[in-house]
């Protein structure tokens, strides 16, 4: 999955950057939280791309439950990430809370071994799992701002960022690999990803340092419940709520989607961890361009329109794609889709939502968007195990062709102003 | 840790980091060659294994490499000591294997894309017999414990029992002329109350044999519905006798029928036992959902497979599901 609100800063804190252009040298301390990112991606990473495999191809589990599971992957961390941003923020100590949640995640590898068959409990370690990545997001990116200097921030987030989705790439070719070398042991898997997120913890404990918090830095004043509700209350910005919650709720989590993409295309099952590394090269590939893209053309334009690159996709799963070329320009599409919605969703936000407020607001955006994706996996797994899997997809089709109408609609139309 | 030396923190990292490593490359080097076969197993293992009761299985054991898959044996009771079963390997690649008297079905998956398969037939010494090509993912397999009779069920169109647009056919043969005796059991007139059932959609699936004589039960799927079906060779006829059960088992005594039910109102089946006598149906202490069509230890347990291992439970209240065998699939016990 991957996570707007950093390259959203990066693709802000450029602009704000003006003539002085981006400085390519990042400090030591941003160097090595991008590093346990990296290696913090690799160790989740290989798990969520092998979940497909796992549940429903080793442990013969119903779409439905994938869904779920999924849907707790993707959601879980942003619904925590509210919550532990206020508490850490009070906390005031942002790398014992961000290095909790890195521990949090890597005990919770070996309890998908301690799981077993069992689905509940696979969900209640993968709630944990995301738990543990919501808890560590916040205070690991105010530990980033922290520790740059204010016109540096934007090479700051760029470097961090990029080292984290190499991290996401490699962590579904080193699953790829296991399952080459010792096929069907997905406790081999686990061991590893657990073996893994404990260097990655290691380089947090011992090599990143506590940057010294003015007490005027930003990113670390908290936010009050009046402050939520007040941006709850300017239209625009609940326009813009309502629109991405109603075209999240169309998008099917990675795992449901790939493993859709391989079943329809009939590509050997083993290939399937390699759908996250395409899709994440086309995600990498696109994320800047479209972004340059959504400056110029509209961000909404865009951010809307990325969602027909996803019915495109949706369409040629319908369409069944007997082989392999299918299946590739189906993934491509679901990484050009994020790439033209994750950043630039939030770039959007950014001139609605006052500068006081943006922490917050690009939180209820994410967790509204986490929420909506939850939902879509669950009914895109209820669907399919009850009804089958074309009914599913074309049901899913249908839905994200409203959703872009509806939402080019709420976003053309003119809007009052908002008071302030 | 600020204000320790860069040195100091160089060391803790690698006091972690090293051990983490090691651990990550020895797990997967062990489990590259783990070494399951006692050196020297072979020939004179299985001669010994099977003159006296055992179990064929598709072992899904990964090493030593080259056997994920295959046909395995173990006794039926474990040898003393309680240490893990030895298991002996045979080079036919099974995913269902089952069998009867001198008989025994192995399927052969070759093309899961291409939904390839082949049936294959093997005789008293695992030597095969006959083989012929299958269409479709194979599912179930049934030899008739007499050794005469076999049915066997692939997925025409689907991978699973709970995706909704799945589609099966159910093969009988005849193991001993080594033929097909119905080519899909929807050939076969299926009656309801003395009616012919008029039902879409049809699918059967799950074929259990009586202990001896041409009777057997099977899968009726039908307009959302499961019925039992009770089947005679002899008229060509199928009757519906029950709602609601799927994959029977039919007990070694032939009093009873193991299956599997839906579960109400969640995902998955529950285990349950019908008493022929008094077709009283009862819920078996196993409350992780299955999905397989047992096969009976005797007649008092059963084994079933759940997540990759074969759990054997008492039918009797009470009893509670145990590991069987790790990392198998498809038990079938050879009661000779």
């Amino acid at each position: 999955m991957y996570l707007a609100e950093s390259l959203s800063k990066v693709l802000g804190a450029r602009r704000s950057g003006g003539t002085a252009g981006v400085r390519l040298r990042v400090g030591r301390n941003v160097l090595f939280l991008g590093l346990t990112s990296l290696i913090t991606d690799v160790s989740s990473e290989m798990v969520a791309a092998v979940l497909p495999l796992y549940l429903v191809y080793t442990l013969e589990m119903s779409p439905l439950v994938l869904g779920a599971v999924d849907g707790i992957y993707q959601g879980a961390a942003v619904l925590v990430r509210v919550a532990t941003g206020l508490f850490a923020d009070r906390w005031r100590r942002l790398k014992e809370a961000a290095g909790a949640g890195y521990a949090v995640s890597v005990l919770c590898k070996l309890g998908f071994i301690a799981a077993g068959s069992s689905a509940a409990a696979i969900a209640v370690v993968v709630a944990a799992d995301r738990t543990g990545t919501g808890m560590r997001t916040a205070p690991r990116d105010a530990l980033i701002s922290l520790s740059a200097p204010p016109d540096a921030l934007g090479a700051a987030f760029g470097a961090h960022r990029l080292l984290d989705t190499v991290g996401a790439m490699l962590g579904p070719l080193l699953a790829f690999a296991l399952l080459g070398l010792v096929p069907g042991r997905f406790d081999a898997i686990f061991v590893v990803s657990f073996c893994v997120g404990l260097v990655g913890l290691a380089v947090f404990a011992f090599f990143v340092e506590r940057p010294v918090a003015s007490a005027t830095a930003p990113g670390d004043r908290s936010t009050s419940m009046a402050e939520v509700w007040g941006l709850l209350r300017q239209p625009r910005f609940v326009a813009l709520l309502a629109i991405s919650a109603v075209l999240a709720a169309t998008t099917l989590s990675d795992g449901l989607l790939y493993l859709v993409v391989q079943q329809q295309s009939g590509f050997d099952r083993r290939w399937l961890p390699l759908c996250w590394v395409w899709a994440g090269l086309w995600y990498a590939l696109l994320a800047l361009p479209l972004g340059h893209l959504a400056d110029r053309l509209g961000r909404m334009r865009v951010f809307v329109g990325g969602y027909l690159l996803l019915a495109a996709a949706y369409a040629l799963l319908l369409a069944g794609p007997r082989h392999l070329a299918g299946a590739a320009v189906v993934v491509a599409l679901v990484g050009a889709t994020y790439a033209a919605t994750d950043g630039v969703l939030m770039a959007a936000a950014a001139p609605i939502v006052p500068e006081a407020l943006r922490t917050t607001g690009m939180a209820l955006l994410g967790t509204a968007t986490g929420l909506a994706r939850l939902a879509a996996s669950i009914l895109f797994g209820a669907v399919w195990t009850w009804w089958g899997r074309q009914q599913a997809v074309a049901v899913f089709l249908v839905g994200v062709l409203a959703a872009t109408a509806a939402a080019a609609w709420l976003s053309a139309r003119p809007r009052p102003e908002a008071a302030t | 840790m600020t204000t320790a030396s860069a040195r100091t923190r160089l060391m803790l990292f690698l006091a972690v980091a090293g051990p983490a490593l090691a651990l990550a490359i020895g797990y997967v080097v062990r489990a590259r060659s783990h070494d399951r076969l006692a050196p020297g197993a072979g020939v004179d293992e299985v001669a010994r294994i099977r003159s006296a009761p055992h179990v064929l299985f598709r072992d899904l054991e990964l090493e030593p490499e080259g056997t994920f898959g295959h046909l395995a044996l173990t006794p039926v009771e474990p040898p003393s000591g309680g240490e893990r079963r030895a298991r002996t390997m045979s080079v036919l690649s099974c995913v269902r294997v089952h069998v009867g008297g001198d008989r025994g079905i192995c399927l052969e998956l070759l093309d899961e894309n291409a939904r390839k398969a082949t049936l294959r037939v093997f005789g008293p010494d695992l030597g095969e017999l006959w083989s012929t090509p299958l269409d479709g993912l194979p599912s179930r397999a049934r030899v008739s414990p007499d050794g005469k009779l076999g049915a066997v069920t692939v997925f025409v169109t689907g991978h699973s029992y709970s995706d909704g647009a799945m589609s099966t056919r159910t093969t009988l043969l005849d193991l001993q002329a080594l033929r097909v005796l119905v080519a899909d059991l929807e050939e076969l007139l299926v009656t309801r109350d003395g009616q012919k059932l008029e039902a879409t959609g049809e699918n059967f699936w799950g074929v259990t044999f009586a202990p001896s004589g041409p009777t057997f039960h099977a899968t009726l799927g039908a307009s959302g519905k499961t019925w039992l079906l009770e089947g005679d060779l002899a008229s060509r006829t199928l009757h519906a006798v029950r709602e609601d059960v799927e994959c029977p088992s039919r007990s070694p005594d032939g009093s009873k029928l193991a299956f599997k039910k839906r579960r109400v109102g969640q995902d998955g089946w529950r285990l349950h036992v019908l008493e022929l006598a008094t077709m009283q149906e009862r819920a078996l202490d196993e409350p992780r959902s299955i999905d397989d069509q047992v096969e009976w230890l005797d007649d008092q347990r059963i084994l079933y497979k759940h997540g990759a291992n074969v759990y054997a439970l008492g039918i009797a209240a009470g009893s509670r599901p145990e590991v069987y065998l790790e990392r198998a699939s498809s038990p079938a016990v050879a009661r000779r």
